[in-house]
């Protein structure tokens, strides 16, 4: 009998566990997130791609891609695990969401490029979510050894300035490989509250100021480097101008 | 007394969760993934079991699905060419002709488009494709679920699948997708190269195909991802062989087919194609999306020597300018000897992949 009452009493208990998937949880702080979004400007417009802009030579200049990895963010000894992949074509402005305090990112270190620990490693391991799964890289990677691309810029220019335009000139900067990797440093980044839990700030990159600053790019006789052999000085010369080119 | 309680107890707990009483019971799929590979990503509405997996090779095989019972998806698509057919363009049903070579169907599953022009982008939908075009399999869905839903054997099989007795194009391009993303290469001489290369280790059978490795294979790889070689790996690299995306690969000067523009309706996408695999490519003459050259051989010919400038030409064909990347005749032999290894044996001879037994 004893039994009997503690198995009826048991069955209720039963049905109710039996259905169950999970738990209520207690209510819990929603974690804070940042989100930096990056836009590319040439000087004082904002850039489009397939638009055509006048460099200072008198220039016409097309842009067909504009993509970047950053990785490493760090403050105070605070590092954020994600990597960020920038590319304007196929994803607009977006660049970094992610799980953070923006009170502890009021300054930001960070590499323009991928740390040479996940620059090597299996392009295939990373989960599928991740900008370092080969199939989000896609060509953005060339193979282990190399690594990823760090910054990759494909543009068309006409370099006779007449009434014409003609873009049959081809600029390709795909610059990658460790020892091209850039440290930055942004101080002071103006986050802005959204919501209770999202702050936002975003970076810019001036493509004007990359063709100028520090070196003057001379664009029609340096117009390609795939970081090959022999193209170490102009690969990075093109990747601090790039990197000098960014700020908030 | 007790135990009866238990029992009932145990009944009710059961069927207090029970939704329908259905009795599909599919089994899930576990897909044999290499080990270098990305994990392939399966739709949400379209998980793969082991009886989707069966119907839709049943139906890639399966004549009923053209107008005259003359073609079926294998027609075009040839296990022992990797799926794809030697024909410079195919015949469709009452031997009509399309403009395009049919495609290799390998590692469908990480592709993010498909046709040459990219007009599919998930294999589902692809699938929708050929049934009713007029140069493949001519029939329209309607007529061609009619016929299917005709054989009690694919009732009963669509059931099994898909727990509903109503056969819709839907479910019978579900079915052949789940078939489609079986078929994965990953076991050619090649891949034993990447695994090496990258510090894979290697299984005792891996190790013994790369001790038949041969220099001149070496060698052509090299060329092959060399900037100031034959520099082909910006397009066709990594495990799959392959980066996705549409290019133009200098074949003219101007384009007889518009390519991805006929879809974007952008001149900037004139004479762009998808980036095809090179995996089994020994396999797959004719080449390229018209089928122009027989062999390896004219392809590499065009590399080195044809390339034709235009304005959407990829920047990333480096040595346009000068028609090509100039390759002499031992490279060009090296390369070539490169290109075979590529060729996964065990691919065209899996038995899953097969014509099933009736
Ligand atoms: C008459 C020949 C023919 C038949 C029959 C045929 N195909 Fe194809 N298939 C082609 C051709 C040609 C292409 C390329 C067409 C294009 O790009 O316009 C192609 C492309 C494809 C692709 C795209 C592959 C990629 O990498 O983008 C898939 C997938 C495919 N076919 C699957 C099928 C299936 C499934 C069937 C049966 C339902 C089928 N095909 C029937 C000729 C055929
Ligand atoms: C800029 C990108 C790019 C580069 C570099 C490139 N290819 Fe291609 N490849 C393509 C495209 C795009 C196609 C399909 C073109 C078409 O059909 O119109 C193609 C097609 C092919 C095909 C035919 C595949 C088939 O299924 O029909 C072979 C073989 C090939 N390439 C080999 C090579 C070799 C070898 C090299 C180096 C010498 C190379 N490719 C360099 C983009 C490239």
């Amino acid at each position: 009998m004893k039994y009997k009452l503690l198995i009826l009493s048991a069955l209720p208990l039963l049905l109710f566990f039996s259905c169950k998937k999970d738990k209520p949880e207690d209510p819990v702080e929603e974690p804070k997130e940042i989100q930096m979004d990056l836009v590319p400007y040439f000087g004082s417009q904002q850039l489009y791609l397939d638009s055509v802009y006048t460099t200072d030579e008198n220039y016409l200049i097309q842009f067909q891609e504009v993509r970047l990895y950053m990785s490493n963010f760090a403050h105070e000894g605070r590092i954020l695990p994600d990597v960020a992949l920038f590319n304007l074509r196929q994803t607009q402005h977006a660049f970094l969401k992610t799980q953070a305090d923006a009170g502890d990112f009021t300054s930001i270190n960070a590499y323009l490029g991928i740390d040479s620990l996940r620059n090597h490693a299996d392009p295939s391991s990373f989960p599928t979510t991740s900008p370092l799964n080969v199939m989000n890289a896609n060509d953005m990677h060339w193979g282990w050894n190399p690594g990823y691309i760090f910054m990759y810029i494909d543009a068309k220019i006409d370099t006779i300035p007449d009434a014409t335009v003609n873009l049959d000139h081809f600029l390709s900067f795909h610059i990658g490989k460790d020892q091209f990797k850039q440290n930055l440093f942004f101080s002071n980044v103006p986050w802005t509250a959204v919501s209770g839990t999202l702050s936002k700030a975003t970076l810019k990159l001036d493509l004007k100021q990359f063709l100028y600053a520090p070196y003057i790019l001379d664009l029609k006789g340096e117009n390609i480097s795939h970081t090959g052999p022999g193209q170490d000085d102009l690969s990075l010369r093109l990747i601090r101008n790039f990197a000098n080119a960014l700020h908030f | 007394m007790k135990y009866i309680l238990l029992f009932a107890a145990i009944i009710i707990g059961l069927w207090a969760c029970k939704k329908d009483k259905a009795v599909f019971e599919p089994t899930p799929y576990e897909l044999e993934i290499p080990n270098h590979f990305p994990q392939m990503i399966i739709p949400a509405d379209n998980p793969m079991t082991l009886e989707g997996v069966e119907l839709g090779r049943k139906l890639f095989y399966d004549t009923r699905l053209s107008l005259d019972n003359s073609i079926s998806c294998a027609s075009c698509h040839d296990q022992q060419y990797a799926f794809t057919d030697p024909k410079q363009f195919s015949l469709g049903v009452g031997d009509s002709v399309g403009t395009r070579n049919s495609m290799a169907l390998v590692n469908l599953g990480w592709q993010q488009f498909f046709f040459w022009d990219g007009r599919a982008k998930t294999l589902e939908e692809q699938i929708l494709g050929p049934v009713p075009n007029p140069v493949e399999m001519h029939l329209n869905w309607d007529k061609a679920v009619i016929k299917v839903g005709e054989s009690q054997f694919y009732r009963n099989e669509f059931f099994r699948v898909f727990g509903t007795r109503e056969i819709t194009k839907e479910d019978v391009a579900k079915a052949i997708a789940q078939f489609l993303r079986t078929l994965i290469s990953g076991t050619s001489k090649y891949d034993v190269i990447y695994k090496q290369e990258n510090g894979f280790t290697l299984t005792s059978k891996e190790q013994a195909i790369w001790n038949e490795v041969t220099n001149e294979e070496k060698a052509g790889y090299d060329l092959f991802k060399s900037l100031n070689g034959a520099d082909c790996f910006h397009c066709h690299n990594g495990a799959l062989m392959q980066v996705q995306k549409y290019s133009n690969n200098g074949l003219d000067a101007v384009a007889t087919d518009l390519g991805r523009e006929a879809v974007s309706g952008s001149s900037a996408d004139r004479g762009k194609f998808k980036v095809p695999t090179l995996r089994n490519i020994a396999l797959t003459a004719p080449y390229m999306h018209d089928g122009r050259f027989a062999t390896l051989d004219e392809v590499i010919e065009h590399y080195s020597s044809g390339v034709h400038q235009s304005p959407t030409i990829d920047p990333l064909i480096e040595y346009a300018f000068q028609g090509g990347v100039q390759l002499d005749a031992e490279q060009k032999q090296l390369l070539k000897a490169f290109l075979n290894t590529l060729t996964d044996y065990e691919f065209i001879s899996n038995p899953k992949f097969s014509k099933p037994q009736e």
